[in-house]
């Protein structure tokens, strides 16, 4: 929590796209450093729970930073589509990402599953490279502490800000269902591990499909490719 | 849209009929992520926007204590019953931040 409130000050100093790369370059040492841990089966439990922390904290301090990018780069009347592309790659990336890291772990080994992932992250660093932001921020003198009070000021100022946030605590109460999925697919269901992973599947199908039946999105897609707008 | 297909989902026996109701469930979990995100972005000015997102980002990581309260639950009162208070416990919430603030209700 705190790395994020510091990351939300980080990000209206010196901008979000800076913050973007730090956390991706973090995420490919991160990545191929446990990676080559895994190749010369060097690995102990506190490598993985030092490895998990600091990636866990370094993910922390990317979350804030597209969506509060989103604005810099698209105009006002894409931006409602551009965050439905946004979901629809978050949504695309849980759904394909352990699929496949599964398979490759599988059929071949951790490590490579893990260089697999240095090489998406060092993918996602050159495009973030090439987002061309619309202005630069003013690097305030500040404290962070001093910044970071200002912001919770000025969310508990704003009432949309403020019960937008409080109604984004509804999803500790949805999340409660994620343990009991595997519960129901073992004793109510009773289905074999494959059936179980069609489960999550469907649960993520339906984000990618509602992501792009959104009209918005359509558009936004359109834009990209240069298809004209729907009326 | 959300709670309706997890509701479901704890209802069902059958998987296909599962598989089903966890579709409709994840048709309705960017249904209230995008407005609410693109809510944050149109009411915050770009100085505190960064800011905005972050303290945003903290009630989604508490996805992990939704994981470990609904194992505690299930333990407690049974599956079905979890299933019901995670579909009801995000509705209240949602409602009481409708009631709470007109701005917050017309934004």
């Amino acid at each position: 929590m705190i790395i994020t409130l510091y990351a939300g000050v980080l990000i209206d100093r010196v901008g979000g796209k800076r913050v973007l790369i730090l956390e991706r370059i973090l995420l490919i040492f991160l990545a191929a450093i446990t990676g080559l841990i895994l190749l010369f089966d060097q690995v102990e439990i506190w490598h993985i729970i030092v490895l998990s922390t600091i990636t866990g904290s370094t993910i922390a301090l990317g979350l804030p930073t597209t969506q509060s990018l989103v604005p810099q780069v698209v105009s006002e009347e894409d931006r409602q589509a551009a965050n439905s592309m946004n979901q629809l790659g978050y949504a695309t990336g849980r759904t394909l990402g352990p699929l496949e890291a599964g398979i490759l772990i599988a059929v071949r080994s951790a490590a490579l599953a893990l260089f697999e992932l240095t090489v998406v992250y060092g993918a996602a660093l050159i495009a973030t490279f090439g987002i061309s932001v619309k202005h630069q921020r003013k690097l305030s003198k500040d404290s962070a502490f001093r910044q970071i009070v200002d912001g919770l000021a000025y969310v508990r100022r704003n009432p949309v800000l403020l019960w937008t946030i409080f109604m984004a605590f509804s999803t500790i109460f949805f999340a409660m269902i994620f343990p009991i999925v595997p519960v129901y697919a073992r004793d109510v269901l009773e289905v074999s591990e494959v059936k179980f992973g069609w489960m999550w599947g469907a649960l993520a199908i339906g984000q990618v499909a509602r992501a792009f039946a959104t009209q918005p999105a359509a558009d936004f897609a359109g834009s990209l490719t240069g298809s004209p707008r729907a009326p | 849209m959300f709670g309706l297909g997890l509701a479901g989902f704890g209802l069902s026996d059958t998987y296909w009929l599962s598989l089903v109701f966890l579709f409709v469930a994840g048709i309705g979990f960017p249904l209230w992520v995008t407005p609410v995100v693109t809510l944050l972005q149109d009411h915050s000015v770009p100085e505190y926007r960064g800011r905005v997102m972050a303290v945003y980002t903290i009630p989604l990581q508490g996805v992990s204590i939704g994981w470990m309260l609904g194992g505690v639950l299930m333990d407690l009162i049974g599956n079905y019953p979890t299933v019901l208070v995670s579909v009801f416990g995000g509705w209240v919430v949602g409602g009481v931040a409708l009631v709470a603030s007109r701005d917050f209700r017309r934004a």
